[in-house]
C-alpha cells in the first residue's frame, strides 16, 4: 500500500495503535499512535509508554492523535502528556479538542500541537471534492475563485495558529489536501494527508455494542472494546460506499490524486498510512 | 430559576410562545442572498423554512419580545468554510444588531472573533456545534468571550455533572445551557459533515451517475426522454431530499472473527427521533445549568406551545421543592403523559440511567 500512496520528499508515518512487528519501520519516519474517533479507545499510560519507547528504540518521532473528549477522557489524555513531558523528547500532539489545545498552552512545552484532522474539517476548510474542482474548471474563472475562496487566503486566518504555535494541519481529504498545500506552505503551515480514508462523521454512541445492526439502542456507555476489529461496510443504490470503523464513518477516495494534482501534491509535507480494512 | 430557551421561525407566533412560559426566543435567518451560493447555510439548521425569511421577521420578533424583556438570539451556528459564506454571515450579524437582536448562537471561532471585536456587550453563545464536552474547552471559549456555552446532546448525565463540577471548581465565569426536548441524531452535530458538505459531494456524485445513465439511455433510444423525464425528475426529488444520513444503507457488519451479518436497512444517522430529558431538570438544577432548550424551529405552533407549557410546569414543580427526585421524575413521566397522549418510552429518553437509577433506589 505504501508504493500506492508514496509521495516523494514528503515524510512518511504510520499508524500504529499498538506495537506492530511485522511492519518495517525503514520507511517510515514517524509513528502516529492514539486515536482521533473515541474518547475509550485512549490508549492507556502503560501503552502509550510502550510505543513511544519502540519509537525511540528505532529512531522514529511521534504524533498522538487525540479525540474530542470528556472530562474523564482529558484525564487519561492527561496521564499520557505527562509521561511524554517528563520524558523530554519532542512529540506531536494531533489536537482535535480545544480543551485540549488549551491545555498544551498552559504547559507541556515539549509537545507541539497540530491541528487535528476533525479540527482542520470544522475550522475553516471546506471539504472540496474532486467533482466540485472538476466543475470548477468549467466554469469562468470570477465564479471558480468564488468556490475555491476559503479563509486560508486571508491573513487573519492565521492569528489563531500563532497564537498555538501550530504549524501544522492535518488532511484526509486529497482534494482539499491538493488544493490548499501550497498556500499554507507560503504562511509556514505544513500538511499532512491522512491515506486512504476521509471521515465523514463521527458519533459517541457505540456502533458495536449491540452486535445487532438492526438494533435501534446505541451504547453511550460501558466499553467492551467490541469494535476491536469490528468493521461495518454500507453500500447503497446509488453505488456509494462508506466504512464505518471504531465510533466514525469513512469513505475511501478513489479517485487518484496523484494523478489528477501532481503539480499540487508536491506540496504535501507528510502522509499518514493507516491500515485498509477492505 | 433554569430559564427556558424556546424556537421561533414565525413574528405571529411570539406573543403566544412567551406567554405560554418562554424566557428567551432563538432563531434562524435564511434570506434570499443565502441562497445564491450554492451550499450555502446560515445556521446548522438546513432546512429553509426552519428560519425566517428576512431581517424585517426578526424586527417584528424582537420588537414583540423587547415589550416582554424576553431577549432573541440569532444562530449563526454553521461553520463557515469559503471567504463568500463567511463575508455573507458577518454582514448578517451587523444586520441583526441593527434589528436589535439580544445575542448571537454561534460555533465557529472567527466568527465570534469578529464578532466580539465589533460588539463587546453583545453576549454570543457557543453552540452545540462547538463540541464543549469539557471543562477546559468552556476555559478556551471563554478567552474569546463566549458568555454561555450548549453542551453536546451526546453526553451521560454523569458527565455533564462532572463537566459542570469542574466548570465551577476552576472558577469559570461562564453560564451553562443543555437539550432538554426534541431531535436528537447519533453523530456528533460539530463533527459531522452530512448536511453540510459532504453532502453536495454525495449528491454531486449521485447526480453525475445519474447523468451518465442518461446519456446511455439516450444514446440507444434517443426518443426515450418523454417517458423518462417524469420518472427521472421524481427520482431528483426523492434523491434531492433525503441527507445521506436520512438514506437506507445495505450494511455487512464483519466481527474479529471473520463473522459476518447483513443489514437490508442501515441509517448513518439512526434518523432522526424525539429525546426528552425533562425528569432531568432537578440534576440539571443541582449541576448548575442555568438553562434549557428546546429543539425544534420548523414545528407548528401547538407543538411549540405544548413543549413549552411541558417544561415550566416541571420547573414550577421543581421550584416549589414540594418533590424529592423520585417524585419530580414520576410527575414528570405523568405529565408526559398528559400533554403528549402516551407514555414516555425509554427509546425516546434522554438519559436512560436516571430511571435505571430511579428503579434501583425503588428497590
Amino acid at each position: 500500500m505504501r508504493d500506492r500512496f508514496h509521495i516523494k520528499e514528503a515524510e512518511e508515518a504510520i499508524y500504529m495503535p499498538v506495537i506492530d512487528t511485522t511492519v518495517d519501520l525503514v520507511h517510515y519516519h514517524r509513528i502516529y499512535t492514539g486515536n482521533d474517533v473515541c474518547e475509550r479507545l485512549i490508549q492507556s499510560p502503560a501503552q502509550f509508554k510502550e510505543i513511544f519507547e519502540y519509537a525511540c528504540c528505532y529512531n522514529k518521532k511521534v504524533t498522538l492523535l487525540t479525540p474530542v473528549c470528556t472530562e474523564s477522557g482529558l484525564g487519561r489524555i492527561k496521564a499520557i502528556f505527562d509521561i511524554a513531558y517528563k520524558s523530554g523528547v519532542e512529540i506531536e500532539a494531533a489536537v482535535n479538542d480545544m480543551g485540549i489545545m488549551n491545555l498544551l498552552a498552559e504547559g507541556y512545552e515539549n509537545i507541539k500541537p497540530v491541528m487535528g484532522r476533525l479540527n482542520t474539517i470544522r475550522f475553516t476548510l471546506p471539504y472540496q471534492s474532486h467533482h466540485q474542482f472538476r466543475l470548477s474548471n468549467r466554469i469562468n474563472p470570477k465564479k471558480r475563485k468564488k468556490i475555491l475562496d476559503t479563509q486560508i487566503f486571508h491573513e487573519e486566518y492565521y492569528d489563531f495558529f500563532k497564537e498555538y504555535g501550530i504549524n501544522r494541519m492535518e488532511m484526509d481529504n486529497r482534494v482539499s489536501a491538493c488544493l490548499y498545500a501550497d498556500h499554507l506552505l507560503k504562511n509556514g503551515i505544513y500538511t499532512t494527508l491522512y491515506l486512504p480514508y476521509t471521515l465523514i462523521s463521527v458519533t459517541r454512541r457505540c456502533l458495536f455494542a449491540s452486535r445487532k445492526l438492526a438494533s435501534s439502542v446505541f451504547a453511550l456507555t460501558g466499553c467492551n472494546k467490541e469494535c476491536m476489529g469490528a468493521k461495518i461496510y454500507l453500500k447503497n443504490k446509488s453505488g456509494m460506499t462508506i466504512l464505518a470503523r471504531e465510533t466514525a464513518f469513512y469513505i475511501q477516495q478513489d479517485i487518484k490524486a496523484e494523478e489528477v494534482y501532481p503539480e499540487y501534491l508536491k506540496k504535501i509535507d507528510r502522509t499518514v498510512i493507516f491500515p485498509e480494512v477492505f | 430559576m433554569i430559564k427556558i430557551l424556546a424556537p421561533i421561525n414565525n413574528p405571529s407566533e411570539t406573543e403566544r410562545l412567551i406567554k405560554a412560559g418562554a424566557d428567551e426566543l432563538y432563531c434562524g435567518v435564511f434570506h434570499e442572498n443565502w441562497t445564491k451560493i450554492i451550499g450555502a447555510v446560515p445556521n446548522a439548521k438546513v432546512s429553509k423554512w426552519a428560519s425566517l425569511k428576512s431581517f424585517k421577521e426578526l424586527r417584528e420578533i424582537t420588537g414583540i419580545a423587547g415589550k416582554y424583556n424576553v431577549p432573541v438570539y440569532l444562530c449563526l451556528n454553521a461553520h463557515y468554510t469559503t471567504r463568500p459564506v463567511f463575508e455573507l454571515a458577518k454582514k448578517d450579524y451587523k444586520e441583526a444588531v441593527q434589528n436589535n437582536v439580544s445575542g448571537f448562537i454561534a460555533a465557529h471561532l472567527p466568527l465570534i472573533k469578529e464578532i466580539k471585536k465589533e460588539y463587546e456587550n453583545i453576549p454570543v453563545i457557543l453552540s452545540t456545534m462547538g463540541n464543549c464536552f469539557n471543562s477546559d474547552t468552556a476555559a478556551f471559549y471563554r478567552k474569546y468571550g463566549i458568555s454561555r456555552v450548549v453542551f453536546p446532546r451526546y453526553m451521560t448525565i454523569e458527565e455533564l455533572g462532572t463537566v459542570c463540577s469542574e466548570i465551577k471548581r476552576k472558577d469559570i465565569n461562564i453560564e451553562l445551557e443543555a437539550f432538554i426536548l426534541n431531535f436528537v441524531c447519533r453523530n456528533i452535530n460539530g463533527l459531522c459533515l452530512m448536511h453540510g458538505p459532504f453532502a453536495q459531494f454525495y449528491m454531486g456524485q449521485d447526480r453525475s451517475i445519474l447523468k451518465k445513465a442518461l446519456k446511455n439511455i439516450f444514446s440507444i433510444f434517443p426518443k426515450s426522454y418523454k417517458y423518462i423525464f417524469p420518472i427521472i425528475n421524481k427520482f431528483i426529488i426523492k434523491q434531492k431530499a433525503k441527507y445521506p444520513c436520512m438514506q437506507r444503507f445495505e450494511a455487512g457488519f464483519y466481527s474479529e472473527t471473520g463473522e459476518e451479518e447483513i443489514c437490508p436497512s442501515y441509517f448513518l444517522g439512526n434518523k432522526y427521533f424525539n429525546i426528552c430529558a425533562a425528569c432531568a431538570l432537578a440534576c440539571y438544577e443541582e449541576m448548575g445549568i442555568n438553562h434549557v432548550k428546546i429543539v425544534g424551529r420548523g414545528y407548528h405552533l401547538n407543538r411549540k406551545l405544548k413543549d413549552i407549557s411541558f417544561i415550566k410546569e416541571l420547573r414550577d414543580d421543581l421550584i416549589s421543592g414540594r418533590y424529592d427526585n423520585n417524585e419530580f421524575m414520576h410527575r414528570g413521566q405523568e405529565s408526559f403523559y398528559r400533554n403528549y397522549g402516551y407514555r414516555c418510552r425509554a427509546a425516546e429518553c434522554h438519559y436512560p440511567e436516571l430511571i435505571r437509577r430511579k428503579n434501583s433506589n425503588k428497590k
